[in-house]
């Protein structure tokens, strides 16, 4: 060994490549090719961090992600990133790590006095203590017992990198690039099908890059390059590292993150930090190996005591010894594997402490070299920031041995977790005393050790015949491709479960390392009755840290198998959830952040608005023009009343392009429509308008809006924005299931078409300027309701209605949507003489509230064409959807919330919506409750706050005075009920 | 039939001006640098577009009609097929968009609409559409990144369109029928986030925006 623990030789790093870096502010070197992990083993550090509810110092257990321990805060600033696993971690130049959950320091943290208060912090102790004064729950003792526990900080600022996310296809994908997995993969790949394989690690190669395994006579490593160059060179084979499948969906597809970006300071320019794979594929083979669990004892968890595979890992693929004196605890050969490599490394264990009485015959060369306990358990380790020494306990007696590192190995269990997302039922293996996955479920097959088969000649059998049985089942033709030969392979092991005693008795013997769950809290758990697999782990949190309990669920299992005397298999087993690795939300949100986090929509005329210095609003996706404030405009409230103002004196023009539009042809048209809607379209004349009712089955209320009848045949349906995408979907249920046999087409053209609502008592003689001869705009060649396909500004085709929303002359302009633009200018430009201003929703709104019209506070899905006085708007000769259910008693009962105006008795008092009305002098409750204001606005028109609201006998009520609460800010104003129309109630202004 | 067609050519007569750069459409060369864009997009502009629907029953005898008049029919499902200057580009169960691109539509116009006098609905439909064309060696690394469908060449052929998601969006997305390059048309409203959806995939690439133009 060199300075440190770094051995002079073997391991994949360059060591022509030192790279610097920092842990908690301390510089440190290691070598391209490590891990954060490993380089500071390499340097002899020895704690990592300290655990989450007793603070006890914590160093490494495992070289993958199953690692529960070593988790650390990476990058600084906006890029600081918590709860990293130091072993998946890839060293970089400039790297800056930092431990967590510990202050003031990772030496010595005074938080560490938790592990004596371990009595008070057993399993569900925030079920039973902490709970007097009832008050002090919200107030300090969750506070503090957040602020004690927990594992790293989030940034708090705006992570300046990016994620994307990609789509790729294939007809096998491989999950894992292990020995199984690249045998899958070159199998695949020779056939000719597309094959995608990925590896969350860097290299692929899995366990052959940390053992010394021989293939065909050469080192497996040599073996690996060859498979993964012939690999690389095929246009069919896509291979995807550092990427982890995290999740599995029906249908065959597989959410993957691919790190991309991660194992550098800062992505380069126009580099994702991570990208977010959707993978759809025919079939999958799952080759995610197999994780050791590790043996539980008293003091498991100190520093220094690690999984014997990832020791053996530390030895090959990073040229680090964990330690100088190292015992290996083992109940399988596999153990005894990691105590020959370490003798052949130079580093002779301190002794083997074998669970099973009988040495394994293939190791008799270990068993003449080092020290060998047979029948022998741990029943303690000692050292305060790192193991010095272990007590072990056999028939023969007691015996100390000094060490600073165990390397423990208790079996090994099948990495399926993502075979569970398909609801798959791990089965139980008495053999390998694990679980396997089931039969294959959605495409998915498990392949190698994940099946629970350890030798590699077994393994590399595995994975060619899943890929061969994935083919045949996707009738693609292919041949086995020949293996290499391995060396044979012990893989013997006992059951060796901590052994749950009646009593506490104070060790902590440690199950789930991530959340500090011991034996004893089990024991407890089983106690108090939480004996359920579902129950144990939420009672104790085993297995809910971001590990997912790949190193501890097995070992509670046992230990509540035994005191419940079942097996495990009858015990059962909890199930994985995605992602069975962690992923940012970054990742999954992908491009869709800040301006693009959803799409929006704009109208043809959005450019104008902008210029004009628009304020928008949304509605829905799309961007209205909210209002068009000039500099001397003091607020919103200005700027409405200045536009309502405008408009009600001269003339106003508005964007009206986001109503929904439906093109209505075909020679059923009308005799659909009439099923469809609650009025009668058929009886709209053609060059006319007509309102739109239309009805849910259960005679509710789904829209309203106009239909213009420009044919026999042919009518557009003018809808709400908000309804306009149901409202068309309502319809098209109607023609293609309903009534298929309509002769009828529906074309949503809402996008076709830019629309122009010109409104007040100078309208007219705006129109009059933009329309080509010979149509004329007078009250008697285009009254209102007229509708008719006309040219405007020489020869644009045009739809032209005269509607009006805002009470006064109006109409509104449809060109194709190209023109909207040159079309507003020219309104603008047309308009200038009689004072046109552009106008927004808020004014809009406003002259709506004003006239009494319903809009989305009113059609909100609980009212009826009878609640918003629209029942005289209804045929009641025929039939259509909602008809009959509209007619329950519950329906048109009086006393439902019904359409009514509320003016307030001092017009300065101010009404707002969601306010509730009560009788006046009434105490506010449940019982007393009339209904609620759904819009209010103030009215420049009569110089007082108006409002519609919905109250119980609505237009019975006219007149009564009334009280307006509104708990959420205090506030009460007497009101009057008034009819909902506030001006010019007998239409006159709109027929000028 | 909802007839604009004809619009975009009488454009010069009209006294509004047809626009065709949005406020959103930003030209030049963007994201990395290099000697050649690795991606090329371009606004598509004086197309014209129907909306075709087959009459209840009718579709057959629309094919047949649409044989006998341009020697071919839109038969097949998620495929463009061109005859008598236009693209058919099925769109779902008996519909159809027709693009027709170049000069001398009127002709072409006035044939289809023989062709499918009442065995179908008809609605010119062009202005509620935004096309962008992307082409480019990297166009389908760009396109990945947001659609989930194959685009392997031997699945997504020439002449290949599917309507599918894109950012949250439905887009018709197709492949030229001499595989050059791929179209994204998406309806007008959404032709901002579009196209920044698709420029923002295209920068680590090298983009090239040009003028909007006839293609």
């Amino acid at each position: 060994m060199t300075g440190g623990f770094r051995l002079p030789e073997s391991g994949l790093i360059d060591r022509s490549r030192r790279i610097s870096f920092t842990f908690d502010g301390k510089p440190y070197r290691g070598y391209a090719g490590d891990t954060l992990a490993s380089a500071l083993l390499a340097n002899g550090v020895r704690i990592f961090g300290r655990s989450f509810k007793y603070h006890r110092p914590r160093g490494v257990l495992g070289s993958g992600h199953e690692e529960p321990n070593a988790l650390v805060e990476l990058r600084v600033n906006a890029r600081r990133e918590p709860n990293i696993k130091a072993t998946t971690v890839e060293l970089y130049e400039g790297l800056e790590a930092r431990s967590q959950n510990r202050w003031p320091s990772l030496g010595f943290d005074a938080m560490a006095l938790n592990g004596l208060l371990k009595p008070i912090f057993a399993a569900g102790f925030y079920y039973k203590t902490f709970m007097w004064p009832a008050p002090f729950w919200e107030k300090v003792y969750e506070p503090m017992i957040r602020r004690a526990a927990g594992l790293g900080a989030a940034g708090v600022s705006e992570d300046p990198d990016s994620y994307e996310r990609a789509h790729a296809h294939c007809d096998v994908l491989v999950i894992g690039g292990g020995p199984a997995g690249l045998t899958a993969a070159l199998t695949v790949a020779r056939s000719g099908a597309k094959v995608v394989l990925c590896d969350e690690d860097a290299r692929l190669g899995g366990r052959l890059l940390h053992e010394s395994q021989i293939l065909d006579g050469k080192p497996a490593r040599q073996w690996v390059d060859e498979v993964v160059g012939e690999l690389a060179a095929m246009s069919n084979v896509q291979i995807l590292t550092r990427t982890s499948v995290a999740a599995v969906f029906d249908g065959g597809v597989y959410a993957a993150l691919e790190h991309v970006a991660d194992h550098l300071v800062k992505p380069a320019p126009f580099m994702p930090r991570q990208r977010f794979w959707r993978i759809a594929a025919r079939k999958a083979i799952l080759a995610s190996g197999a994780i050791e669990r590790p043996l539980v004892f008293p003091g498991n968890d100190r520093p220094g005591i690690m999984l014997a595979s990832a020791v053996r890992g530390y030895l090959y693929r990073f040229g680090v010894a964990v330690g100088r004196a190292i015992a290996i605890y083992t109940a399988t050969d596999d153990g005894w594997t990691t105590a020959r490599e370490l003798i052949k490394a130079g580093i002779k264990p301190v002794a083997v402490i074998d669970r099973r009485t009988k040495a394994p015959d293939l190791f008799a060369d270990v068993a003449d070299a080092v020290p060998v306990v047979l029948g022998g358990r741990i029943i303690a380790a000692k050292g305060a920031k790192g193991v010095n020494s272990i007590t072990v306990e056999n028939a023969s007696g007691r015996h100390e041995y000094a060490v600073d590192a165990v390397a423990s190995s208790g079996g090994f269990n099948p990495s399926i977790q993502l075979a569970s997302h398909f609801r798959g039922r791990p089965a139980w293996n008495d053999e390998i005393q694990s679980f396997v996955a089931g039969d294959s479920i959605g495409g998915l097959t498990t392949a190698g050790a994940a099946t629970g088969i350890y030798a590699l000649g077994d393994v590399l059998q595995s994975g060619s015949a899943t890929a061969l049985a994935a083919l045949a089942a996707l009738e693609h033709p292919a041949k086995a491709i020949a293996l290499p030969i391995a060396e044979p392979e012990a893989t013997g092991l006992t059951a060796a479960w901590w052994q749950p005693g009646n009593r506490d008795t104070g060790a902590k013997a440690f199950v789930d390392y991530q959340h500090d769950v011991t034996a004893s809290d089990v024991v407890l758990a089983h106690r108090e009755g939480y004996r359920s697999v579902e129950h144990l782990k939420r009672y104790t949190t085993l297995g809910m840290a971001t590990d997912q309990g790949r190193t501890s669920n097995l070992d509670a299992l046992a230990i509540m198998a035994q005191l419940t005397g079942r097996s495990i298999s009858e015990t059962g087993v909890t199930l994985s959830r995605p992602p069975v690795a962690p992923i940012a939300i970054g990742a999954v949100a992908g491009d869709h952040k800040r301006e693009a986090f959803r799409p929006v929509r704009e109208t043809p005329i959005h450019g104008y608005a902008l210029e004009r210095g628009a304020i928008f609003v949304d509605v829905g996706q799309w961007k209205r023009p909210q209002y068009y404030p000039f500099p001397d405009d003091a607020d919103l409230l200005a700027t409405a009343n200045r536009e309502v103002n405008q408009v009600r004196s001269q003339v106003g023009v508005t964007d009206v392009s986001t109503l929904g539009k439906i093109e209505v042809e075909g020679p059923d048209a009308a005799a659909f429509l009439d099923r469809v809607c609650a009025m009668r379209p058929s009886a709209i004349k053609i060059g006319r308008c007509g309102y739109l009712i239309m009805l849910r089955e259960d005679g509710i209320l789904l829209d309203d809006g106009m239909f213009a009848r420009f044919a026999e045949d042919r009518y557009v349906a003018y809808v709400s924005t908000a309804h306009a995408a149901s409202t068309y979907r309502h319809m098209q249920y109607c023609r293609q299931v309903l009534w298929p046999h309509f002769d009828v087409n529906l074309t949503a053209i809402t996008d076709v078409w830019v629309q122009l609502a010109i409104a007040g008592p100078k309208s007219p003689a705006v129109l009059q300027a933009l329309v080509d001869p010979p149509v004329e705009i007078t009250r008697a060649a285009f009254p209102p309701m007229k509708a008719a396909e006309i040219t405007v500004c020489n020869g644009v085709p045009a739809r032209l209605c005269g509607l009006s929303f805002s009470g006064e002359r109006s109409f509104e302009l449809g060109v194709p949507a190209g023109y909207g633009k040159a079309l507003i200018r020219r309104v603008m430009e047309v308009g200038a003489p009689y004072g046109i201003v552009t106008y927004g929703s808020e004014a809009m709104g406003v002259m709506r509230i004003e006239k009494g019209h319903p809009a989305g506070g009113e059609v909100n899905g609980q009212t009826t064409a009878y609640d918003l006085g629209m029942e005289r708007a209804t045929a009641k000769d025929k039939d259509h959807i909602g008809q009959i259910l509209s007619r329950r008693p519950a329906l048109i009962d009086p006393a439902r919330p019904r359409l009514v105006g509320i003016k307030p008795l001092a017009p300065t008092d101010r009404i707002r919506g969601g306010a509730h009305i009560f009788p006046k002098s009434a105490i506010p409750s449940p019982e007393t409750d009339l209904g609620w204001i759904s819009s209010s606005c103030y009215s420049p028109t009569l110089s007082s706050w108006i409002g519609l609201a919905l109250v119980s006998g609505g237009p019975d009520r006219i007149g009564e005075k009334v009280s307006v609460y509104d708990p959420l800010r205090n506030s009460e104003v007497a009101a009057e009920i008034v009819p909902s129309c506030f001006v010019d109630p007998k239409g006159e202004r709109s027929r000028v | 039939m909802s007839d604009l067609s004809g619009v975009s050519e009488r454009d010069a007569a009209f006294g509004l001006t047809l626009e065709t750069t949005p406020h959103y459409y930003g030209c030049g060369r963007r994201g990395r640098a290099g000697a050649e864009p690795g991606v090329v997009l371009q606004l598509v502009v004086g197309d014209e577009r129907f909306n075709i629907e087959a009459r209840r029953g009718k579709t057959d005898e629309l094919f047949i009609s649409l044989r006998e008049t341009f020697g071919r029919a839109p038969i097949k499902p998620m495929r463009t097929v061109e005859a008598g200057g236009f693209e058919f580009i099925s769109i779902g169960p008996s519909r159809w968009h027709a693009i027709s691109r170049g000069p001398d539509r009127d002709e072409r116009h006035a044939l289809l609409r023989e062709a499918i006098h009442d065995l179908a609905t008809m609605v010119e439909i062009a202005h509620g559409f935004i096309v962008f064309r992307l082409t480019g060696p990297m166009v389908t690394e760009v396109l990945i990144k947001h659609v989930r469908v194959d685009l392997d060449p031997e699945v997504f052929s020439p002449g290949a369109c599917v309507t599918t998601e894109l950012h949250g969006m439905t887009v018709q997305l197709r492949r030229t029928c001499d595989g050059d390059a791929y179209e994204c048309a998406v309806a007008r409203s959404y032709g901002g986030s579009l196209f920044h959806a698709l420029t923002c995939a295209a920068d680590p690439y090298g983009l090239l925006v040009l003028p909007a133009g006839d293609v």
